[in-house]
Order: structure tokens, then sequence, then C-alpha cells
């Protein structure tokens, strides 16, 4: 065989590392050892500058941007990748971020932020029938589609409103139908201070885990007591208050909830600074939950 | 006990090279053997006498180098510099002595030699598409047809318009 071929595996990657990704993945082309090669170098790189692959050929920006879409899509979405950070990625120009994957595990999207003020245009979609794990950290998208996610395990969920007012009404929409795609999860970290009305269809069968992050404000309680009720088989219970923003009263009417009659087993109150909104929900929780063994509160520093 | 100053690397073609110790401790295989008593004899290695007395002339360089880095000596430095410009251009041409002395800095660890020899390489390959790194470095094309296509097919982007 051919010596370059025949080097030991990391002298080969240590020659790689000098690479830029598009040239690794280039000499994937090159013969049946080199093929899957570039799949175990540990880091990858994208620069648009690099994708042409003679300069003296010289593609339009069009082209240029169509090659430089499809070869971070190629090697992003090879059948091997698991999992997918993405982390203060600004995609000025991007209109859909389709992220459609049978292999990937675990995603995360970490403050990514799309061009311009008008993100009614954008479109957000993830289908990923074997995702475990999703977290993300965004704002809130009109189109937000995630589809197929069967076998989604743990979800943290914080989307926020960014620039224009939204309509509260707006807002329950596209939560109503984030949380519907959710429906599967186990464990469901959720951030509510955007939730103004607690209205959405989807029921959490599976969930053991809610963590929510929420405000004293008024609409927290019909948001949490709705949660609880879709939720019938829940056995912990995690709030974290953020108590600096509002203050309305809470009154939380006594009544029957599946899941605190029983399965709901530990509560744990995190940042809790004993104002009465948060007795009252103590209250609620040590009158209504009949099962509940284990009421730990944290106290604000 | 060590006593002498020197250590014999005999090549895989018998020819036998005498070294001072203080060259040859950049190579961490003979380091330990330095270190373990067991380097006063000859050292046989797997290696050509061409690779092998490749391999010295680049230690000695660096030794050199290394200990006259604290002194300004315009000259000498520009003499080591214009030696590994050549060292660089003769590897690059040779196909035979880069991947001899790629494995030769692997097998000896000498990990700055290996850096180079690497970085030259990857200098090699980089910007090429695979025919051209084919025909370079000598590689059969080996995928069936369809392997071939399903190729093409996932490198669309990479090459035509």
């Amino acid at each position: 065989g051919d010596r370059l071929s025949n080097l030991p595996e990391p002298i080969i990657h240590h020659i790689f590392s000098f690479l830029e990704t598009i040239d690794v993945v280039r000499a994937s082309a090159v013969s049946r050892k080199w093929r899957y090669l570039w799949l175990s170098i540990p880091y990858l790189n994208f620069n648009v500058h690099n994708i042409c692959s003679n300069p003296l050929e010289r593609w339009s920006l069009q082209t240029t941007n169509e090659k430089f879409k499809d070869f971070v899509n190629w090697v992003l979405f090879s059948p091997l990748l698991e999992n997918l950070k993405m982390d203060s990625c600004c995609f000025p120009d991007l209109k859909i971020l389709d992220i459609s994957s049978n292999s990937l595990k675990s995603l995360t999207l970490e403050r990514i932020e799309f061009g311009g003020d008008e993100l009614d245009n954008y479109k957000l979609k993830i289908a990923c029938s074997n995702l475990e794990s999703f977290n993300i950290f965004a704002p809130l998208l009109p189109d937000f589609t995630l589809e197929s996610l069967n076998s989604l395990q743990n979800a943290f969920i914080f989307l926020e409103t960014i620039g224009e007012y939204m309509e509260a009404k707006e807002i329950c929409h596209r939560m109503s139908k984030i949380l519907n795609g959710l429906r599967d999860v186990k464990v469901l970290k959720l951030s509510c201070t955007l939730y103004q009305r607690s209205y959405f269809s989807a029921s959490f069968n599976n969930l053991k885990s809610l963590i929510l992050c929420v405000t004293t404000a008024e609409w927290t309680v019909p948001l949490i007591i709705r949660l609880l009720n879709h939720s019938p088989n829940l056995e912990v219970l995690t709030i974290y208050f953020d108590s600096d923003e509002y203050y309305d009263d809470w009154e939380i009417p006594d009544k029957v909830i599946l899941c605190l009659t029983c399965h709901l087993k530990t509560v744990e109150l995190i940042d809790f600074s004993g104002n009465e909104n948060e007795l009252e929900l103590v209250r609620f929780l040590l009158k209504n939950g009949h099962v509940l063994q284990k009421l730990r509160v944290s106290w604000l520093e | 006990m060590a006593t002498t100053s020197t250590v014999k690397l005999r090549s895989g073609d018998n020819e036998v090279f005498e070294v001072e110790k203080q060259v040859m401790i950049q190579s961490g295989t003979i380091r330990n053997m330095i270190e373990d008593d067991a380097a006063d004899g000859e050292i046989p290695l797997q290696i050509s006498s061409r690779n092998l007395a490749k391999v010295v002339e680049w230690c000695k360089c660096m030794q050199h180098r290394d200990r006259n880095n604290n002194n300004d000596n315009k000259e000498e430095e520009e003499e080591e510099e214009e030696w590994e410009k050549k060292f660089d251009e003769e590897v690059s041409e040779d196909k035979d002595l880069h991947f001899g002395l790629l494995l030769a800095a692997n097998y000896l660890e000498i990990p700055a030699l290996l850096h180079r020899l690497c970085q030259l390489a990857a200098d090699i390959v980089k910007g090429k598409t695979p025919e051209e790194i084919r025909r370079t470095f000598n590689i059969k094309k080996d995928f069936t047809p369809e392997e071939e296509e399903a190729v093409m097919d996932e490198h669309g982007w990479a090459f035509h318009d």
C-alpha cells in the first residue's frame, strides 16, 4: 500500500491537525482508507474563506455561501454525530435553522442570535428521533417546530422575547406549541418568566421531575397548577424563585391534583425569600401533597 | 554505571553511529535507555542508516541551537535557519525520506521532529484535490463504482460549480 495511508493513526491525526477541516473532509474522497479518517479528528473548524478549493477558480459570493452551507451541513449531520452544542452562534443571513438527525443524542443551543430585528421571518425546526437531551436558550421564535422527539429524557427550555413587546396571547400560543413537542420528556426545566397565560394542551405522562424558574407574578400560580395537573406521574418538583420583578398576592385554591395525591414525594424550593406568596405555595403543597416525603427550602442568600 | 559521554546507535543496515548522549537525549526512547543504564553497548534500531543519519543530524542542529539560544550570534542563527530550510525542502521533495523520518521520529519519541514532519506533510496535502493527493502520494483509488458515486455525491459541495 501507499506509505501515507499506512502511517500509524496517531501520526495521521497529527498531520490532519494542521489542516483546515475542509481539507480533511475533502481528503476523504481519496481512497477507502481515507474515507472515514476525518470522523476521528477531535476538532472541527469552519471558515468560509477556505471553501474554494482552487484559488484560480473564483466562485460567486452566492455559490460560495451555498457551498459553505452544504459543507457545514454535511459535516455536522454525518450519521455519527451524537453531541452538538452551538454556543454564541450568530446567523445574520439565516432564515431557517433545521436540525434533523437520527444520530443526535444531545443538542444544546445557547445564545443563538438571528440577524436583523424582524424575528418573525425565522424558522427553527428540530427533528431528532433519538435525541435524549435538549437545552435551548434562545429567542422565542414564531415558527419553532419540535418533531419526533420521542426519545427525549431531559429538556431545558429558556426562551425570551427580544425587542418588541409581544402580546400575552401570542407568547402563550408559541409556548403551547413548544410544550406539545416535549410531551414525552422525563425531566423538564422550564423558565416561566414569560408565560403569562397558562393555556397549553400537552400532557406530560412520563414527566418525573419538573424544575421551574418563576417570578411572583400573578400568572405564575395558574401556570404551576396547570403544569401539575398535566403531569400525573410527577415525583419531584423544584422551584427557583426570582422575586425581584413583580409582586402580586397569590391565592391558591385547594383542590385535588392527581400527582399531589399519588406521586409527588419531593419538593425543593430554591432562592426562597419567605414572602407571602412563597409561604402560600408552601401551605398549598403541604396541605395537598398527600404522599409528600420531603420539602427542602434553600434561602436566598 | 554509565561512564562514557557517547552512545552508539546501530542502524538496520548495520552502520554504527556514535553520538553524544547530550544530543540523543532529545529522543525519549534513547533517554530512557540511558537512564536505565541500558545504553552502554550498541543500541540496535530498525531504522536505515540514511534515515538515522538524518535524525542524528537534526538532533545535533537542534541541540546546537538550544545551547546557543542565549548568545546573540547573528551569523550562527542565520546558518541554522538556512539548515532548517534546506532540511524542510529535502524532506518535502523526498517521500521515502519523509515517511522514513516520520516513523523514526515516532519510534524514537522525538516530539519536535515529529511535529515538524507532520506540519510538512500537512503543507503538502493542503489545498489539493483528492486526485492530486493520490498522484502526490501514489495512492490507489480503491472505491467500488457505488462507493465512488456516493463519495462524489457527498462531496458535491467541494468541487463542482
